[in-house]
């Protein structure tokens, strides 16, 4: 499961390898007083993966373990301006991919791995324009992933994070060529979770 | 413990979004797309030559601390290690000091932080030639044991010439250069805690069985506007233990497919009485609007050791530094590596953002953090965390 996502990040990446020998448009600037603002819509490929707190349970007691969810991203965004610098991203994205969960505890065993779960994650964001190439913006997200965690002889009682999760998150667009952008993110979530970072690739329209 | 660590991660990306950043194989994003522009060493590392102090003083970093009325041309002219004085071609002398401060899961039950000594030397550069066609230059440092290192007891243990070489122009555009330098390979990534740097064996230490970055030998390289290509052979560090002394050859090639980008391919192959290495890798630089770049490294380790089973595995990395202002960059960092391609391998991931400033010329200090996970079929488990502090003096 991981190896497929590894190899797939990569593909993406070696594809995206070759977008990269376009000219950039020459970008004609009307003087500050006549900015009108402008927007964009993005699609895009993206790697992602977060951590979850386990929590185990058993007739005889409890113990606590970790989730890692790594998957793909499908991800639409709309990116509006209205000042020069200064402008909001929307986000939603439809989730999927695979988890693995406990192995190191000593309490409960418990060892599961490609537990497939799907989801949606959305999120808005202040977001600032660098440059001309390069925006990075920060806000809050929700994610809501669905997952059906298996439970064994020793482990009566599974619960992993939250179904429904928020938190903060930021992330760099850079942008290569007119069309083709490179995005990374960084954030966390809140609720019986933590670090959530992504890596994708996107087209501009 | 993870919750308090995400919110200072998070912190952190927040106030480095506020500042600035860039590094060095970034420099395309002014436009300087070889090494040779501003180091005596066409791969870079080595000393700065004349137009690479100036450059470093009157482009890169921050002119804060200088009058307004005063311009850049009369901050470079002070660039020398003499200040303005004008030393004759044949002292070009250097110091160089840097040194990291590491933390490692701050905050958490298991932090622990470490002092490492990257780097304390002192060299002289004799150039014959105005156009430095014909120069020797050599460097001696103080080098931490590596059994020592951030184990409390750091210090300056032994002194050696960490490089020395000879360098001509013999016929115009190919280069040759015979002595104790860096092998060819790759991005130079000055980041030795890197993936892209760690696992390729390009270890700062001696007597390390996956071997160091210094080696004796000759590289052969040949520059030209739209592309450059350099050969390598060598023959091992002769401060290392003489099982641990890598010989082999290597490779890089890189060609101008764009206006500030380059697409390039590296091959080594050493060996060692201890472990017979092989490298292969594709590498890209993108320069963004000015002082801004992207670095991108895929590559293939094959390690074999002695009496040992081959083990072959993947690196990748993804680098960007991104200009605020004039000397203050955010960098960000998204590495991978894998040891071998087997389920039971785990996947190492590492995630980081942080500041490189040069506040004034001679001076760099860096800031960053880093999130390691390990993604495994086999278990999970808590990830960790990095902060850094680092500063470079350079005379």
């Amino acid at each position: 499961m991981f190896r497929y996502n590894a190899i797939l990040f990569l593909c993406v990446f070696f594809v995206g390898l070759f977008s990269h020998a376009q000219q950039p448009k020459t970008v004609h600037r009307k003087p500050a007083q006549a900015f009108q603002g402008f927007s964009h819509f993005n699609l895009e490929l993206s790697y992602i993966s977060w951590k979850e707190f386990v929590s185990l349970g058993s007739p005889t007691g409890s113990d606590k373990t970790y989730g890692d969810y790594v998957g793909n991203a499908v991800t639409f965004e709309y990116e509006q301006y209205w000042l020069p610098h200064w402008g909001a991203i929307a986000e939603v994205s439809a989730i999927f991919g695979q988890a693995s969960l406990g192995g190191r505890q000593t309490g409960i065993a418990y060892q599961q791995s490609d537990v497939t779960w799907w989801g949606v994650k959305g999120s808005y964001r202040g977001a600032y324009r660098i440059s001309s190439q390069i925006t990075a913006s920060v806000g809050p997200m929700i994610l809501n992933r669905q997952i059906d965690l298996p439970t064994t002889a020793s482990a009566t009682s599974v619960q992993s994070g939250a179904t429904a999760n928020f938190g903060l998150t930021g992330d760099i667009r850079l942008i290569l060529s007119p069309h083709f952008i490179i995005r990374s993110e960084l954030g966390g979530l809140f609720q019986d979770a933590s670090t959530l970072w992504s890596l994708g690739v996107g087209y501009r329209f | 413990m993870i919750f308090p660590q995400t919110l200072i991660g998070i912190i952190l990306l927040l106030l480095s979004f506020s500042t600035t950043s860039w590094a060095y194989p970034e420099f395309i994003g002014y436009g300087y797309s070889s090494c040779l522009t501003c180091h005596y060493n066409g791969q870079g590392g080595s000393p700065l030559n004349d137009y690479g102090r100036a450059l470093w003083s009157a482009e890169i970093a921050s002119r804060a601390f200088y009058p307004k009325d005063m311009t850049d041309e009369q901050i470079a002219a002070q660039s020398g290690f003499f200040g303005s004085w004008q030393a004759p071609l044949w002292l070009r002398p250097h110091i160089n000091h840097r040194s990291l401060e590491l933390w490692l899961n701050p905050g958490g039950s298991n932090s622990e932080s470490k002092y490492l000594q990257m780097q304390t030397e002192a060299g002289l550069t004799v150039q014959a030639d105005e156009e430095g066609r014909f120069l020797a230059t050599a460097t001696w440092g103080h080098v931490v044991y590596p059994q020592k290192y951030g184990q409390g007891t750091e210090g300056l243990d032994h002194f050696l010439a960490t490089e020395y070489y000879v360098r001509a122009e013999v016929v115009k555009s190919w280069w040759v250069y015979v002595g104790l330098m860096e092998k060819v390979f790759g991005i130079r990534n000055i980041d030795h805690t890197s993936y892209q740097r760690t696992y390729q064996g390009f270890n700062v230490q001696n007597d390390t069985p996956d071997g160091a970055s210094q080696s004796q030998g000759i590289v052969i390289h040949k520059i030209e506007d739209k592309w450059e290509l350099a050969l390598n052979y060598f023959i091992g560090n002769p401060y290392d233990q003489s099982s641990f002394q890598q010989k082999g050859v290597s490779a890089i090639g890189e060609y101008e497919v764009g206006e500030k980008k380059r697409l390039g391919i590296s091959l080594m192959t050493e060996t060692s009485d201890v472990l017979r290495k092989e490298l292969g890798a594709i590498h890209y630089r993108q320069g963004l609007t000015k002082g801004s770049a992207l670095l991108f490294e895929l590559g293939l380790i094959q390690d074999t050791p002695e009496g040992g089973d081959r083990a072959a595995g993947s690196y990748g990395m993804l680098q960007s530094m991104l200009e605020m202002s004039r000397g203050y960059n955010l960098t960000t960092t998204i590495e991978h590596y894998n040891k071998e391609f087997k389920s039971s391998s785990p996947d190492l991931w590492r995630v980081g953002a942080g500041i490189l400033a040069f506040p004034l010329p001679r001076l760099e200090i860096r800031a960053g953090f880093f999130n390691e996970r390990q993604l495994s079929r086999m278990s999970s488990q808590d990830d960790s965390w990095e902060v850094q502090g680092q500063i470079h003096v350079s005379l």
